[in-house]
């Protein structure tokens, strides 16, 4: 950590973490803040994100730091298109309860972290993956709201489409 | 807030972006088990239906149909896949087509048209030399293969 410029960044609840640069940067938000500021040694704040969230979105930062960027062309979102697989470190790192996965979730998306909102929405994706209707209800807690009406409706669209 | 988080999935919160970015990855078989949850997922998640399949068996037909009146999903068709030696070119057929007024005639005299179903998308029928098909180019980059009277 010899000589790289440390960057302070302040949670929603006034918790400051000190990380380099570098880490902090794999957020594209924070990145082009600091590119607009130059050298800042205030602390950031990040009003969206409390800290046990920014907690885990650090470590994410910090073990992916040296990832080369993203180059998000249609080529990665090729890649991305229909592939679930989640490298081992990630698959660990996205074992917390359904409430900090889908914080954690949002908290990329809002800091722009497009590695880090992949692995999550992926995670969700294969919660949802092979499951019929009920497991889905019960995995994410959800209410069946339909009338019969719309149930058949959608029924009857989804017959419209072939499976893959 | 516990009290919210036993009424409310976290699934349901997200932004419809998000939402859509999740479902992006997983294959239509998911898609419909999804959307059979529960109203907000059934509105939210559009099943992808890119093709079309049209043969002599009414129940393509009726899909067809049911998808080409269909606002939202009419336009995400780019391929339509047409599957039978039987289709009779019939030329009086393509000039009054334009409006669907006569799409209720269900296929039970004879070999559905293929005019029919593709003149709500406002295709050209072009004649593909290299080929020997006859396919039809709709919505800029959509098209539509099929053999006819004039290929056969």
């Amino acid at each position: 950590m010899s000589g790289e410029e440390m960057i302070t960044l302040k949670s929603s609840d006034d918790v400051s973490f000190t990380v380099e640069r570098s880490v902090a940067e794999r957020s594209i938000l924070i990145k082009h803040l600091l590119e607009d500021l130059g050298t800042s040694t205030e602390p950031i704040p990040i009003p969206n994100v409390n800290e046990p969230v920014l907690n885990k979105v650090i470590e994410w930062s910090i073990h992916h730091k040296n990832d080369p960027p993203s180059t998000d062309d249609n080529d990665s979102e090729n890649n991305r298109r229909r592939t679930t697989d989640i490298d081992e470190w990630d698959q660990k790192f996205m074992q917390v309860d359904q409430e900090m996965l889908f914080e954690i979730i949002l908290a990329a998306n809002y800091l722009d972290i497009k590695p880090l909102l992949d692995v999550g929405c992926k995670t969700v994706a294969n919660m949802i993956k092979g499951k019929s209707p009920e497991e889905i209800r019960k995995t994410f807690n959800i209410q069946n709201d339909f009338t019969p009406e719309e149930e058949d409706q959608i029924r009857r669209e989804n017959e419209w489409a072939e499976d893959r | 807030m516990s009290a919210d988080h036993s009424i409310s999935s976290r699934l349901l919160l997200l932004p419809l972006e998000l939402l859509t970015y999740i479902f992006d990855i997983l294959p239509n078989r998911d898609l419909k088990s999804a959307r059979l949850t529960c109203r907000g997922l059934g509105n939210a998640i559009r099943l992808r239906i890119d093709r079309v399949f049209i043969s002599a068996n009414p129940r393509n037909v009726e899909v067809a149909r049911a998808i080409a009146d269909d606002e939202n999903y009419r336009r995400g068709v780019v391929e339509v896949i047409w599957d039978d030696s039987l289709l009779q070119d019939d030329g009086n057929d393509s000039a009054d087509s334009s409006d669907d007024s006569d799409s209720q005639d269900d296929g039970n005299d004879g070999p559905p048209k293929i005019t029919d179903i593709v003149a709500s998308t406002g295709a050209t029928p072009y004649l593909d030399t290299n080929a020997g098909d006859r396919y039809l180019v709709y919505n800029r980059n959509s098209w539509v293969s099929y053999d006819d009277a004039i290929t056969f």
